[in-house]
């Protein structure tokens, strides 16, 4: 069923017109890639669809429900998380504490989603008590997408989370975010270890000037001479 | 020695005041220069519910919070509030700061006079220490209160999730709101914790010196350069640049004419901002 859809997108910031009618969808307890090169409207996209960049035409639907013009802080009640690419997470509290804030709208008893996110990232079971600031960029990857599991979602949408990594640490947060979804959360990842991103994925779009490129399954975006010329780098 | 207790005491003053800037400093986005104001406000409100109602001095100090508080958060409404929301920037927010410094030291003139003045407390003589310290009475008040103040604000900030989410939008405001948290309601919450933090410091320095409409204004300096020195935003930072702010000016007046002493705070706050503008605590990775 279809978890999450965004058809026709057009968006922008100011007057300038960056998405030109998107289509993507996700459907439950998928993984889908959107990939493409620098500037073709990747992150405006997510960020569209979250609520931090008002939808000009077009429609968004979470759960077959309107979710454009609903501020990003309601959004995730729904159960719709957002992790940004950049200034994911808060420096100067500790880990234990940016899971807290990720749960903050949490009146309930939250200790079954820390459990599962220490199961997933047990790395950050040993630096608990440490300031988020002073961990590596893979463990403040980690403390972002844990953060936002806190919440229990329905769907993840990830923008870029191994931009600055090293490419092993890149492949090891790819498997985790694969780890994340296969206990049931859908994802919607902007990727640039494009290659990699699309292997994990069942379903990937490659976007470019802000217009849909290609749309396909995982397998036969990997074999498509075109994609694989243009978009993965031969 | 004398001159290391003398900076302890301004140290524990500064420290105190310091939290409550490098809160709104960090969560508003710009330096509010109405905060030394605050200052003055709450060491006259005091002093008008002790010299003047005639209550003791405990319930003055902690009646005039309260009302202090609600004077910042009225003002926070009137002006800062609709900045905010028509996304002036630091700039022109700082220019609004200045202005209401002015108007507001400009209104304790009008309301209580530019003379001089002090609580009405009988004047105690120094209790000597080993080494020939000396410390009033009223001193050691000031260093013990201060030291619990600085206790009872780590509690709140480390362990009530408002204390929390006060750090964390201090840490990054976009995210902040993003988890789902009211970032106007801490903001007044800041405004609260900033009012305590600088209705104390106004109280203890006026109690150990006396009452001056720039009070405020002087203290400032040595606010911002402890601010800075723990990297703006950490309340921690904040104490821990108050102190060493306040004993290296005072261990200055050893070497150097106390005239300088302001200059010491500058000197301090200049290298800092050369050499590590983070602060000395700073906020690692991100931020």
């Amino acid at each position: 069923m279809t978890l999450l859809s965004a058809e026709d997108i057009v968006s922008g910031y100011g007057k300038v017109e960056i998405l030109h009618e998107v289509s993507v969808y996700v459907d439950e307890e998928e993984m889908v890639s959107i990939i493409g090169p620098n500037g073709s409207g990747k992150s405006t996209l997510m960020k569209t669809i979250f609520g931090m960049v008002d939808v000009w035409e077009g429609r968004v639907d979470f759960q077959a429900e309107s979710i454009v013009d609903i501020p990003p802080h309601k959004i995730v009640r729904k159960g719709l998380c957002y992790v940004p690419q950049e200034k994911n997470i808060f420096p100067s509290l500790t880990v234990e504490e940016n899971l807290d804030m990720g749960a903050f709208i949490r009146k309930d008893d939250y200790s079954e989603e820390l459990e599962r996110v220490y199961g997933i990232f047990p790395a950050l079971l040993e630096k608990q008590k440490q300031v988020v600031g002073n961990l590596s960029g893979g463990q403040q990857q980690m403390v972002a997408m844990g953060a936002a599991l806190t919440l229990d979602p329905k769907i993840l949408l990830l923008d870029e989370p191994t931009a600055g990594l090293a490419p092993n640490l890149a492949k090891m947060i790819l498997d985790k975010i694969k780890e994340v979804n296969e206990t049931g959360v859908a994802i919607l990842i902007v990727e640039q270890n494009a290659r990699e991103a699309l292997k994990l994925s069942n379903r990937g779009y490659v976007l470019a000037m802000g217009e849909n490129r290609f749309t396909g399954n995982s397998r036969d975006l990997l074999k498509n001479e075109e994609v694989g010329k243009l978009y993965l780098g031969g | 020695m004398q001159l290391i207790v003398n900076g302890i005491l301004m140290g524990a003053i500064i420290s105190i005041g310091a939290v409550g800037l490098t809160l709104v400093s960090r969560i508003l986005h710009f330096f509010y220069f109405g905060y030394a104001a605050m200052l003055v406000y709450g060491a006259y409100l005091t002093m008008t519910l002790f010299n003047d109602v005639g209550l003791p001095l405990l319930p003055s100090v902690l009646i005039s919070l309260p009302l202090l508080s609600l004077l910042a958060i009225l003002i926070d409404k009137i002006t800062f509030k609709n900045l905010r929301e028509r996304g002036t920037g630091p700039f022109g927010m700082m220019v609004v700061g200045i202005g209401l410094e002015l108007f507001l030291r400009s209104s304790v003139r009008l309301l209580w006079g530019s003379d001089v003045m002090r609580y009405d407390l009988p004047i105690r003589r120094a209790i000597v220490f080993p080494f020939n310290v000396r410390i009033t009475p009223n001193q050691l008040v000031i260093i013990s209160a201060a030291f619990a103040l600085m206790i009872l604000l780590h509690v709140f900030l480390d362990q009530t999730k408002i204390g929390k989410a006060m750090r964390a939008t201090a840490d990054n405001i976009d995210l902040a709101r993003v988890r789902g948290i009211d970032t106007e309601r801490v903001i007044t919450w800041t405004w609260v914790i900033a009012s305590i933090s600088a209705g104390f410091a106004g109280f203890f320095l006026a109690l150990d010196t006396r009452l001056v409409p720039i009070m405020g204004w002087k203290l400032l300096l040595p606010l911002f350069a402890a601010v800075i020195l723990g990297g703006v935003g950490n309340p921690y930072g904040a104490l821990a640049g108050g102190m060493i702010i306040g004993i290296s000016q005072e261990v200055s007046a050893g070497f150097i004419t106390p005239t300088y002493k302001p200059a010491v705070a500058f000197v301090i706050m200049t290298i800092t901002l050369l050499i590590k503008p983070s602060g000395l605590f700073g906020r690692g990775g991100q931020g």
